[in-house]
């Protein structure tokens, strides 16, 4: 399995993060200094890393304003942030895994590979577990159609 | 004279092809909304036609980011016969998600180059902006499209990703220099401003730049939403009648003619 996670230029605004921040505020949950905001595609089958380079360069990242990294792990490393990710539950269709799998055709890749996407969030600060349970299911997920899963910054 | 004639660019998730079909009708061309796999497969040939239009809408549901997967498939697909569309002089529009395609397949703001130097990324307030603005317009850009503006206009936009962002100082000078900046944000009076006067955080304001040509233009402002002065808030465009938008696509039709 491929993890490929994209991230906004550190020099520019995370309006996305910024949205969330705010949101997190709003509800008066104290502790948290800032929000990354990391859209993850998972890629799963016969697949090189050459061809996920290629993937990431050419289709998933915007030349200008984001970067991508790699990992062969959907272990989430949490040693800076508390780390939230946001995923589809299965039967649930992910459109945009859809519409990611329908553009990698040009790619000549074999059929079955499996695409999965999440959202994943890196909040900043000091959080217990329970008030990052607390953003998850009130801010960050639908639990009808979604599941998540929080990393807790290593202190 | 000639009849200009145009293809409206469809495909999964535009929603704005009939309107700016109208808006080109009613301006004088002969418009015609062909899908994107038309081109592809070769049923319908693109150098038939004297304007190409990116319209607004959704492409792909926004998937992976605004025109992102649009811009992949043109430039996957349709590479050469764009190339050859643009460098023959014929005239380009990328309205909004069709801005976004423009400049994320490299077509803006040097179709020489045709590589990804500009963006358009979410916007600074994290909201899906939908209102009138005011543009300033540049008098020194040779702009086919944007002939006989005035110096201040209004236009309507609606996006979620329109903030204006170069790959670097040197892209935005060259753009400066060469006056490829049709528009910026303003306030009613002209002058510059943020948030909510610049929508965005576009870097300097820019709404809408060109091609050192003056043939390919792309704007985050919607022109086909203002055709007629009843379709804005204020009722006021010109001649008690009109707005902005129609001009823009008559200098298209009128260049072409």
């Amino acid at each position: 399995m491929f993890n490929v996670e994209i991230s906004t230029n550190p020099d520019l605004e995370d309006a996305r993060g910024k949205a969330v921040l705010a949101d997190i505020k709003m509800m008066q949950i104290k502790g948290v200094k800032d929000v990354h905001f990391c859209p993850v595609y998972f890629f799963s089958g016969n697949l090189t890393f050459e061809q996920i380079q290629t993937i990431s360069q050419r289709l998933l990242t915007d030349a200008v304003s984001e970067n991508y990294s790699i990992a062969k792990t959907d272990k989430i490393c949490a040693d800076k942030f508390n780390v939230i990710e946001v995923y589809y539950k299965k039967g649930v269709t992910d459109a945009l895994a859809l519409s990611v799998k329908k553009a990698i055709k040009s790619f000549d890749l074999d059929d079955k590979i499996i695409v999965n996407t999440a959202k994943r969030y890196y909040l900043d600060g000091q959080v217990s577990f329970g008030a990052l349970e607390n953003i998850a299911l009130k801010i960050l997920a639908n639990s009808l159609i979604q599941e998540y899963r929080i990393e807790k910054k290593i202190l | 004279m000639k009849k200009a004639k145009a293809l409206i660019l469809t495909t999964a998730g535009i929603n704005c092809d009939f309107e700016t079909q109208a808006a080109l009708n009613i301006c004088g061309a002969r418009s015609e909304r062909v899908h994107l796999h038309e081109l592809i497969s070769k049923k319908n040939k693109l150098q038939n036609y004297d304007i190409l239009v990116f319209p607004g809408g959704f492409s792909y549901g926004d998937d992976i980011a605004s025109g992102k997967i649009l811009a992949y498939q043109i430039k996957d697909k349709l590479k050469d016969e764009i190339l050859k569309f643009a460098q023959s002089k014929k005239l380009i529009i990328g309205i909004c998600n069709g801005f976004q395609a423009l400049v994320k397949m490299g077509l803006l703001p040097d179709e020489k180059t045709f590589k990804q130097s500009v963006t358009l990324y979410y916007n600074d307030s994290g909201k899906f902006e939908c209102r009138w603005v005011y543009l300033k317009t540049n008098p020194q850009n040779n702009c086919i499209w944007t002939k006989n503006l005035p110096e201040i206009i209004c236009l309507p936009i609606a996006h979620g990703e329109g903030k204006f962002i170069t790959k670097d100082e040197k892209i935005l000078k060259n753009l400066k220099k060469n006056n490829q900046v049709v528009f910026k944000y303003c306030d009613a009076k002209g002058d510059f401003g943020k948030y909510p006067i610049c929508p965005n955080g576009s870097q300097e304001n820019i709404a809408a730049i060109s091609n050192s040509g003056g043939n390919i233009f792309g704007l985050m402002p919607h022109p086909e939403r203002f055709i007629f002065a009843l379709q804005s808030v204020t009722k006021k465009g010109f001649d008690d009648q009109f707005g902005w938008g129609k001009i823009i696509f008559e200098n298209a039709v009128n260049y072409i003619g």
